[in-house]
């Protein structure tokens, strides 16, 4: 009973740190709209918030919208209501930390690549880098060392791959033409003439569900692709849950669903480890040969779109290669390979890896931007 | 009584963030949007709350495609042609007068949660499932709670409906739906609460077995399966392991073996743990620490 009269004493003051927390919060990308600040207050004045636990949960079931919102919410609450809590960014965290590293040592590295870049890019690299949206669905993956601009690329390729599913069609479409009659509007419409059947409805059969099969090669030599590519196969798996992915190097292995299912923290460690300890070069036709004698004919069938992200760089030969692309795309109903570093070359020029490859894929596109992971996401429900 | 008491009567060992957001939904007049993996219990918040407050359950289940017609209320077309054909030759403004009446009128699970006198609880489960056309039509019923019908007019609430939302996350909802609920996301239980959930739902389990059960269902979650077992899932397992009269898992690989597919649900995920039932019932990999229910 003194915890709820202390309470009440305070809660002119509470009232007002509530709105200092809302200020607080939307400066840290969280937003709280005026109806919840008024149901916050509401529930002080009311004497909802007499023990911390309580009035932090309470608060966070009012404010917070999403599971990221959820997961970020006790760091924000924390610093806020500490005794001197001055408002300050919880956005990076320790995964931006060990990203940042791990972006400054691939940075080093990608200098070392530059050789292959044509000068349009790099007067457009030079060029972006404001953050906006335009400027962050041209810019090249490679380029992007701002962690913080990472992490909104990151959220702009799962919003793309998201597309996909609602894209998809409604599973049953009332239409004008058609085979089967639609009874229930059929009758309805009848109505206006006395019950006679003059205009007829119709239902659209369900469309199938799209599966996708997804090779991802997650060598050295596609770096910071393969961790974008990664987040794309996730939300895929987890949109279209008849598809499988796969992830290569030296060998292939079966990128299970429960990746698909992870949180993000432990999604971003596994993706912390791509490319570890793997310095043996990629053996992109060894890879594809496992996976045709032990996958092929389990996982696709016509109705199956396989994509491969890849650079094609590879230790075999690029025709050892294409001999092992051909059952791929004989089985399948479409092969798309993706190459990031398509960008890099003008048109026309040659590529040694993939010109004698590209014969047997029906799509060769790059995915080297935001614009063209965009373009690629059309592609693939088409 | 309480939520939480409510909650225990029935059996649901509820977190105390839920507790929370289920009496704050109640304070506010405001629906709950409960998301979390398929599996977690967001279902059965909505089934215990029923019990827990001696209500009725009203479940709309959501799918792709889901309409007005199925979610709100729909006209019984087949009767009204009858008495259109019946009526032969009446005043046709009586028989519009009659032809839309209640006694033409489908309800749905919307409307007869909004039409109930008792109060009930309203249970809009795997929202992500439904189109977004759908999501823009529930922001009537879920904001004012009221539904326009053409014909009849505005139905207003008589008594405001505890609603339930729940979503797997499959697709992201729309942020005018977000802003109407309030919000708790619901994840795997930790060891301690799963063992509390497995006595209070089968209090005649071995103490022991029910640890090691927990233990080996929580090693599981963390490794990469295609289906993580749900709480649904270690229920299952646990009845299926009592029914062999078993105490101590650990010693048992055959009968492990024989019941997993009460817990594993796909073919990958069984070869799997098959290969590596040894090291999942090595008790020195434990990386648990429950212990016993007091």
């Amino acid at each position: 009973m003194n915890s709820r009269a202390d309470t009440r004493d305070h809660e002119p003051v509470l009232v007002t740190r509530l709105t200092d927390f809302a200020r607080y919060l939307r400066a840290n990308e969280l937003p709280v709209d005026p109806g919840t600040l008024l149901d916050l207050q509401r529930l002080a004045a009311l004497g909802h918030a007499n023990t911390r636990s309580r009035f932090r949960a309470n608060t966070r079931a009012c404010i917070c919208r999403c599971p990221r919102d959820w997961h970020r919410f006790d760091a924000l609450f924390d610093v806020f209501w500490q005794a001197d809590g001055e408002p300050v960014d919880t956005l990076p965290d320790e995964n931006d930390a060990a990203n940042d590293q791990g972006l400054t040592l691939a940075g080093h590295q990608r200098l070392l690549g530059m050789a292959g870049t044509s000068e349009k890019q790099r007067q457009e690299e030079e060029f972006f880098g404001a953050g906006d949206f335009k400027a962050l669905s041209l810019a090249d993956f490679r380029f992007v060392f701002d962690p913080a601009q990472m992490r909104e690329i990151e959220q702009l390729v799962e919003r793309v791959a998201r597309l996909a599913k609602k894209r998809r069609s409604r599973r049953e479409v009332v239409s004008t033409r058609g085979k089967v009659v639609d009874l229930r509007t059929s009758i309805r419409r009848s109505l206006r003439y006395s019950g006679q059947p003059v205009e007829l409805s119709f239902r659209k059969r369900k469309p199938r569900l799209r599966r996708f099969v997804l090779l991802l090669d997650v060598s050295q030599s596609m770096d910071v692709y393969a961790r974008l590519f990664m987040r794309f196969a996730r939300i895929l798996m987890t949109l279209f849950q008849r598809s499988d992915a796969f992830v290569f190097n030296t060998d292939l292995s079966e990128l299970g669903r429960g990746h698909a299912r992870l949180q993000e923290d432990d999604f971003e460690r596994v993706l912390n480890q791509l490319g570890k300890g793997w310095l043996g070069g990629t053996r992109i036709a060894e890879s594809l040969d496992t996976f045709n004698d032990v996958y092929l004919n389990r996982c696709v069938n016509t109705k199956t779109t396989v994509l491969i992200f890849s650079d094609g760089c590879d230790t075999a030969s690029p025709e050892q290669l294409a001999e092992r692309v051909k059952p791929i795309q004989r089985r399948s109903g479409k092969l798309v390979w993706v190459n990031p570093l398509l960008g890099r070359f003008e048109a026309g020029e040659a590529d040694k890896y993939m010109d004698p490859v590209v014969p047997y894929v029906d799509r060769y596109c790059s995915a080297h931007n935001l614009e063209s992971l965009i373009q690629l996401e059309r592609e693939l429900l088409t | 009584m309480g939520v939480l008491e409510g909650f225990l009567e029935v059996g649901y060992v509820a977190e105390e963030g839920l507790v929370g957001a289920v009496e704050l939904a109640e304070i506010l007049g405001k629906p709950l949007l409960i998301e979390g993996e398929a599996g977690v219990g967001k279902t059965e918040v909505a089934k215990c709350l029923a019990s827990a407050v001696g209500c009725d359950l009203i479940r709309l289940q959501c799918y792709e495609g889901l309409d007005a017609q199925h979610a709100l209320y729909d006209w019984d077309y087949q009767r009204q042609l009858l008495a259109i054909q019946m009526a032969g030759s009446a005043d046709p403004a009586t028989l519009k007068k009659t032809l839309y009446s209640d006694e033409y009128l489908v309800k749905r699970p919307l409307l007869s949660a909004i039409s109930s006198r008792k109060p009930v609880v309203l249970l809009i489960d795997e929202i992500d499932r439904a189109d977004e056309e759908f999501e823009a039509l529930l922001l009537e019923v879920l904001s004012d709670f009221q539904i326009s019908i053409p014909e009849l007019g505005t139905f207003n609430a008589i008594t405001r409906p505890r609603v339930i939302l729940t979503s797997n996350g499959v697709r992201e909802l729309s942020d005018a739906l977000r802003r109407r609920c309030l919000y708790h996301y619901l994840d795997y239980p930790d060891a301690q609460r799963e063992l509390a959930i497995v006595h209070a739902r089968l209090p005649d389990i071995n103490s022991q077995l029910a640890t090691q059960l927990v233990d080996v269902v929580q090693r599981l979650r963390v490794a990469a399966l295609r289906k993580a077992p749900g709480i649904a899932e270690t229920l299952d397992w646990a009845a299926a392991l009592m029914h062999m009269e078993l105490t101590d898992l650990y010693d048992n690989a055959h009968a492990v073996q024989q019941s997993l597919s009460a817990l594993i649900k796909t073919r990958e995920d069984l070869s799997l743990i098959q290969n590596d039932l040894n090291a999942l019932l090595d008790p020195n990999q434990s990386s648990t620490n429950a212990g016993p229910v007091t």
